[in-house]
């Protein structure tokens, strides 16, 4: 279970102060996938980069298994995988050394950590490009080669920020089966992704963020009733017309205003 | 309530990650690199040579023209209205006496003929002087000789345009078999061109020898005495270090240092900065190793990267400078050792792990490849500047230079190079080196990875300098180290810039009160006040408990034969180990400068004297040293360690007083940093350390005061002697009673807090 609490971050420069996350709260469940949406500047990365606990939180905290990211950082990162849009891979080495470098980083041991590469490599069908170095592949295998990163030491939860940018449909539609996939594991995934049509087919509940506050919640249908409309897609342009009230449909914890 | 983490693999990563495979994974990263390959290997392997080529060739176009055995040969044109063949005579009459005298030099170097006392020849040290040929001048024969008619302005044009170097105008009877001359010879060159000046060096040497030994022989030959009226002979000393020319040995070092500086720029570059931009350093930070070890593993590469680059930059030079015969050249009489060289790489390894922190400071704060080269090519340009002051002639490793980086390393190279490198001075310069090293990586270690940088919001270096928002109890250790190095050169200059504004004792005592106050209360103050440090936490003001406090009044008031005997006993030390000569002149000069300074105890005002030699230095060195520095160090290390740093440091501030550098008094005033600090720790406060203090320095500035007093008493030792053994017993006895009873007192109080 993953509990984000009233999560709050101002960024503050030497003439401006931008809120970028205010009081973002929600959970996501063993085994779901939660669908974090949102605009551009919406908020989305810098809340999964506080719930992993690289920025501090000017309020709040997440919790992961009872740990919590303002107070056990370390606990949180060995539990969690995290991808995201902007994440590269190490030019020299081999997607095989690079894995070993995570594992090792992870603290696998060696029995461990080979087997688990050798099961990644089956997963994400690394097999052919595994020993080449990273320089000399496709955007799409260096992907690959990072979700197989993201997952080296089996991590409960897997926070993915825009796992597919810059993948063709072929790339991406690997990725989104993939994450389909996960649910199976039991995992628990946060996903940000602008290919609402893929989020709406895997994530189990959405939550919107508009302007650093959340301003939807729920499961698909929930969001259909509250709004009126079948697809996400009509949904965010409503969502970007609108003025910025925050509207709970239902959440785990209850209903808040 | 907590669970464990559910898959199996991530259940063993509850230990420390070590640093080695984050420190292989960078190698890995930085030596496949082919950018890294170049300046490490091609660099090397192609300067040294090119550089060695175009020395060579601009040394020795200035020198005259080289053939294949290294000899020089000058352009020489002989004018005259004679037969070539006699011309050809007087060069072979010239160049068989030189050779004739050569010969005789050389035998009687190895010793197969000594020259008799009233020899027709002249004695061996002149002829050596007038047939030195610094330059490997060819035989006169073997010159590039020409001879034509005589034509003034020909010869003119000739020198102007480099057509030869010099024009010789012959003129009267050519030599016959009974006699030769009279002949005038007239050497036309040109003062403006340093080959032409030389060749009509080189010439007039040969006709110069030519008539002293034509003359001798005459005068035999007249059955005239041969001998000189003044008979000089010389006698070579070794001569103090050449002033006023800038030196290879100075160059040799600053080449590597740059190669050092070029080897670790790259990938530290690489490491931070190209992270980011390829987006593989919040990959790394969101692994639960701490930011602390990435940096390590980053520094441990970029170490290694320089060092090899050092090494092979060192191994070039060594191979050029043989494979070119070039070491007589440059070093001239020091033959450049493999322990020589051995040595200059132990500095360049120490200034390396100085220079990758410093990199690896600055390329943190930068976001992408290009951020991180414009700024570094400032700092490299300014690394150009201590360069260019370590070259300038004559300087000394002593006084600031002794602590400014860079400028110590090079001097010290230097000398290592001369052969005339000094104990402390380069003490000195690796302390202080070790110092900034440690402040530099401490420095790194706390920007590395901040939150400001890595997500890029704006203006990160002014968010760097933004007071934290809340107040810590102690100093970061970055923080403390910082101000430590900070002091070091400011302590240095305070020093230097005593003697210079006052020359009266009264100003200097109160100016040394005064420099004291600024630099280890006021700077430790003001760094405190921007960082939030609590200042009851962060400097140990609190009250120690009565019983500890009068302990150490009295400790500071019956430690002080101690602490003598400790130095008497340090210089007998230095007598067993550096030879008693070496051990007398630094005697002389300490007792040199103890005297003035009892003479500065006596002739100013007591409280001028209380303050700036026991209150003064009691407060504001205990405020640092044993308040924010130890007490940064308690707090994220084992105590002893915190102890021995801070005693060390303490020691090494005090080997610098004034004009002299009293590296006697090292041991024995870090022996008694460390029983003050042993005393802040037991009793958390710097308040009994600073009464110890304080009252120890004032009995010894008491008793060097009223010396001459003491002396009439009949029980008193005078100056000459030492403290009597019974004094030194009592003293350690009372000394080791009062620590036990503080040990005592504060084992009950440590107890409640744990």
């Amino acid at each position: 279970m993953i509990v984000v609490q009233n999560l709050c971050k101002r960024f503050r420069t030497s003439v401006t102060s931008v809120v970028a996350v205010d009081r973002v709260s929600f959970t996501v469940a063993a085994g779901e996938v939660y669908g974090l949406l949102g605009p551009n500047g919406a908020g989305k990365t810098t809340t999964m980069r506080m719930i992993l606990g690289l920025i501090p939180p000017d309020q709040g905290h997440a919790e992961i298994d009872g740990f919590r990211s303002d107070t056990q950082p370390n606990e949180i990162k060995r539990r969690v995988g995290f991808v995201s849009a902007s994440a590269g891979v190490y030019q020299w080495l081999t997607g095989r050394e690079m894995l070993t470098f995570f594992a090792n980083v992870y603290g696998l041991d060696a029995a461990r950590r080979e087997q688990r590469i050798e099961q990644l490599c089956h997963l994400l069908e690394l097999g052919s490009f595994v020993e080449r170095r990273c320089s000399t592949l496709s955007t799409g295998q260096k992907q690959r080669i990072n979700l197989a990163r993201a997952m080296v030491h089996d991590p409960p939860l897997m926070i993915l920020d825009e796992p597919t940018l810059g993948l063709d449909v072929v790339g991406s539609q690997t990725v989104f089966n993939w994450i389909s996939s996960l649910k199976g594991e039991g995992k628990s995934v946060i996903l940000c992704t602008h290919q609402l049509e893929q989020a709406q087919r895997v994530c189990d509940r959405f939550g919107l963020l508009h302007h650093a506050k959340m301003v939807r919640e729920g499961t698909l249908d929930q969001l259909q009733q509250a709004t009126g409309r079948i697809d996400l897609v009509d949904m965010f342009i409503d969502l970007l017309n609108s003025r910025n009230e925050p509207i709970h449909v239902n959440t785990m914890q209850g209903d808040r205003t | 309530m907590k669970h464990a983490v559910t898959s199996g693999s991530a259940k063993k990563n509850s230990g420390r990650v070590s640093i080695w495979p984050l420190a292989v994974k960078e190698l890995r990263e930085t030596l496949r690199d082919r950018r890294t390959i170049v300046t490490l290997i091609l660099m090397p392997l192609i300067v040294y040579p090119i550089l060695s080529l175009v020395f060579r060739t601009f040394l020795f176009s200035s020198l005259g023209e080289l053939s294949e055995d290294n000899l020089i040969r000058y352009r020489i044109v002989l004018q005259a209205d004679w037969p070539e063949k006699s011309l050809s005579e007087l060069i072979t009459a010239l160049d068989g006496i030189a050779t004739l005298q050569r010969d005789f030099e050389e035998s009687a170097e190895v010793g197969e003929a000594d020259p008799p006392e009233n020899s027709d020849v002249p004695a061996g040290e002149e002829i050596k002087k007038q047939l030195s040929r610094p330059a490997e001048e060819a035989p006169l024969a073997l010159h590039e000789i020409a001879f034509q008619a005589p034509d003034p302005k020909l010869a003119d044009t000739m020198i102007s345009v480099g057509d030869a170097d010099l024009v010789v105008v012959v003129t009267g009877r050519p030599p016959t078999q009974d006699q030769i001359g009279p002949i005038d010879v007239k050497l036309v060159y040109s003062e403006d061109l340093g080959r032409s000046e030389r060749a009509a060096s080189f010439f007039s040497r040969h006709v110069d020898l030519y008539n002293r030994v034509e003359l001798q022989n005459r005068l035999v030959t007249n059955r005239l005495s041969p001998n000189l009226v003044l008979r000089r002979s010389d006698q070579k000393i070794h001569a103090e270090k050449p002033q006023g020319t800038i030196s290879f040995t100075t160059i040799i070092p600053l080449v590597l240092v740059l190669m050092t500086i070029t080897g670790a720029v790259y990938p530290a570059i690489d490491l931070t900065a190209g992270e980011r931009e390829r987006g593989t350093l919040e990959t790394l930070i969101a692994t639960p190793v701490s930011r602390i070890r990435i940096l390590v593993g980053k520094l441990i590469a970029v170490l290694t990267v320089a060092v090899l680059t050092a090494s092979l930059n060192v191994i070039g030079m060594m191979s050029t400078v043989w494979a070119f015969q070039l070491d007589k050249l440059l070093m001239g009489d020091t033959p450049l050792t493999f322990l020589i060289f051995a040595r200059i790489f132990g500095l360049l390894i120490l200034f390396a792990t100085f220079f990758s922190a410093l990199l690896l400071v600055v390329t943190s704060f930068a976001r992408s490849f290009k951020e991180a080269q414009a700024y570094l090519i400032p700092i490299i340009l300014l690394s150009f500047a201590p360069g260019l002051i370590a070259m300038t002639p004559g300087l000394q490793l002593s006084g600031p230079l002794a602590v400014c980086p860079m400028v110590n390393i090079l001097l010290l190279a230097r000398d290592i190079l001369e052969g005339n490198a000094q104990l402390i001075p380069a003490a000195i310069a690796i302390f202080s080196t070790i110092v900034y090293a440690a402040a530099a990586i401490g420095l790194a270690a706390s920007i590395f990875g901040a939150d400001s940088i890595l997500y890029g919001s704006q203006g990160s270096w002014r968010e760097m300098l933004v007071r934290p928002a809340e107040s810590v109890d102690v100093a970061a250790p970055a923080t403390s180290m910082l101000v430590l190095a900070l002091l070091l050169p400011v302590n240095f200059v305070l020093i230097a810039l005593m003697g210079k504004i006052s020359d009266s004792v009264d100003h200097q005592l109160l100016l040394s009160a005064g420099f004291t106050i600024l630099s280890f209360f006021l700077i430790p103050l003001l760094v405190a006040w921007h960082q939030k440090i609590r200042i009851g936490s962060g400097f140990g003001v609190a009250w120690p408990g009565a019983v500890s406090l009068i302990a150490a009044i009295l400790l500071g008031l019956v430690m002080w034969p101690t602490v003598m005997s400790m130095i008497t006993l340090f210089h007998s030390l230095i007598d067993l180990v550096s030879g008693s000569e070496a051990s007398e002149r630094w005697q002389q000069r300490l007792v040199k400068f103890s005297a003035e300074q009892a003479v500065r105890f006596r002739e100013s005002p007591l409280p001028i004297v209380v303050l700036a030699m026991s209150i003064a230095p009691s407060i504001c060195e205990e405020w640092f040293f044993r308040g924010m520095l130890q007490r940064s160090l308690l707090k994220h290390g084992r105590a002893v360690w915190a102890i021995i740093g801070s005693a060390v440091a303490f020691g090494a501030f005090h080997t610098l007083s004034g004009s002299v550098v009293a590296f006697d008094r090292l041991i024995p005033t870090a022996l008694m940093g460390g029983v003050l600090g042993w005393i802040a720790w037991r009793t958390g406060s710097i308040l009994p350390g600073i009464a110890l203090h304080m009252l120890h320095n004032a009995t010894i500035a008491l008793l060097a005061r009223y010396s001459p007093q003491l002396e009439l008493l009949d029980w008193f030792p005078d100056a000459t002697e030492s403290i009597p053994g019974s004094w030194t017993l009592t003293s350690v006895i009372a000394t080791v009673a009062l620590l036990a009873l503080i040990w005592l007192v504060t084992a009950n109080s440590r107890q409640r807090q744990h």
